[in-house]
């Protein structure tokens, strides 16, 4: 079990990476977002610090994983990430973001900040979502009080250790 | 009293890409193991600040590494029928546009489990 923050990436994040990593192999130069993105996939390398790719984002490296010449460079991003994976209560929690506003593709990655898990599954959420999302920070932050005590009225009727589940803060990859 | 020093039976290279190709657990359980790892080594400021040592460059090594020292041509096929180049010379919009339709193609179940009772909350 690891105490170490946990980052989950928003798909846009993942993107910039493994367009970063491309580019790279390529010996292109990387843009300002690609480049930014690699810094964050480098961190865990320097500080503890654990990163998460939600389920739609690895299904996409996994199409890529099957194409030879991009499996070792596929298996390089995968060692270094691990899936977060949808707990009990994920559903009904997503369903109440949605009632904040948030797209249903938002509401299931907010959700998964709180309520998802790795692969032991000894961990619950996350400590923060990153995104190049300004507007969905924004938003997120505006409706802080109302989530938490939207939240806060469902933990209520949780059972350990789902009770414990936390938001995660929601971060602008600068 | 001198302590005997045990000759390693294997370099520091062949170590290094042990430890590069390690998943980052078994990383975790290295760096408990030998926790003077954590210790930044005591370089020269110049040292710390070439350009070589920017997370930039250690990927591009890691890549490199990964790929056995070859780069990847353009021409190598990548999704949709298009090629890697082709991919990466589209505009950034239309990656974008891509990238949300494989996602909408994953049809995912996003079926819930259930964590361990000790599992360790975000706190």
């Amino acid at each position: 079990m690891s105490a170490q923050k946990r980052y989950l990436l928003d798909k846009v994040i993942v993107r910039y990476t493994l367009d970063g990593m491309l580019s790279l192999s390529l010996g292109k130069d990387l843009t300002d977002q690609q480049a930014a993105a690699i810094r964050l996939f480098q961190r865990p390398t320097t500080q503890p610090v654990d990163l998460f790719i939600a389920p739609a984002s690895a299904n996409i490296l996994g199409r890529l994983q099957d194409i030879p010449r991009f499996a070792p460079f596929i298996q390089l991003f995968l060692r270094r990430t691990e899936i977060a994976t949808p707990t009990r209560y994920f559903t009904r929690w997503s369903r109440r973001v949605r009632e904040f506003g948030f797209t249903p593709e938002d509401a299931r990655m907010l959700a998964l900040g709180s309520f998802s898990t790795n692969q032991a599954r000894d961990i619950l959420g996350m400590h923060s979502f990153i995104t190049y999302d300004h507007p969905l920070v924004n938003q997120w932050n505006g409706k802080q009080d109302e989530i938490v005590r939207r939240l806060n009225a469902m933990r209520r009727h949780l059972n350990e250790p789902y009770d414990l589940v936390e938001l995660p803060s929601v971060q602008l990859l600068a | 009293m001198q302590s005997a020093m045990v000759p390693m039976p294997v370099t520091i290279e062949q170590v290094a890409v042990v430890v590069r190709n390690m998943s980052r657990k078994d990383r975790q359980r290295l760096l408990e193991l030998v926790p003077e790892l954590r210790e930044a080594p005591n370089m020269p400021l110049s040292a710390q600040s070439a350009v070589d040592q920017t997370p930039v460059e250690q990927l591009r090594r890691e890549i490199l590494a990964a790929l056995d020292g070859q780069l990847l041509a353009p021409d190598e096929p990548f999704l949709d029928h298009l090629t890697v180049g082709d991919y990466l010379d589209l505009p950034d919009a239309e990656r974008a546009h891509l990238w949300e339709r494989w996602t909408a193609e994953s049809d995912l179940s996003w079926e819930e489990v259930d964590v361990r009772a000790e599992a360790l909350p975000a706190r």
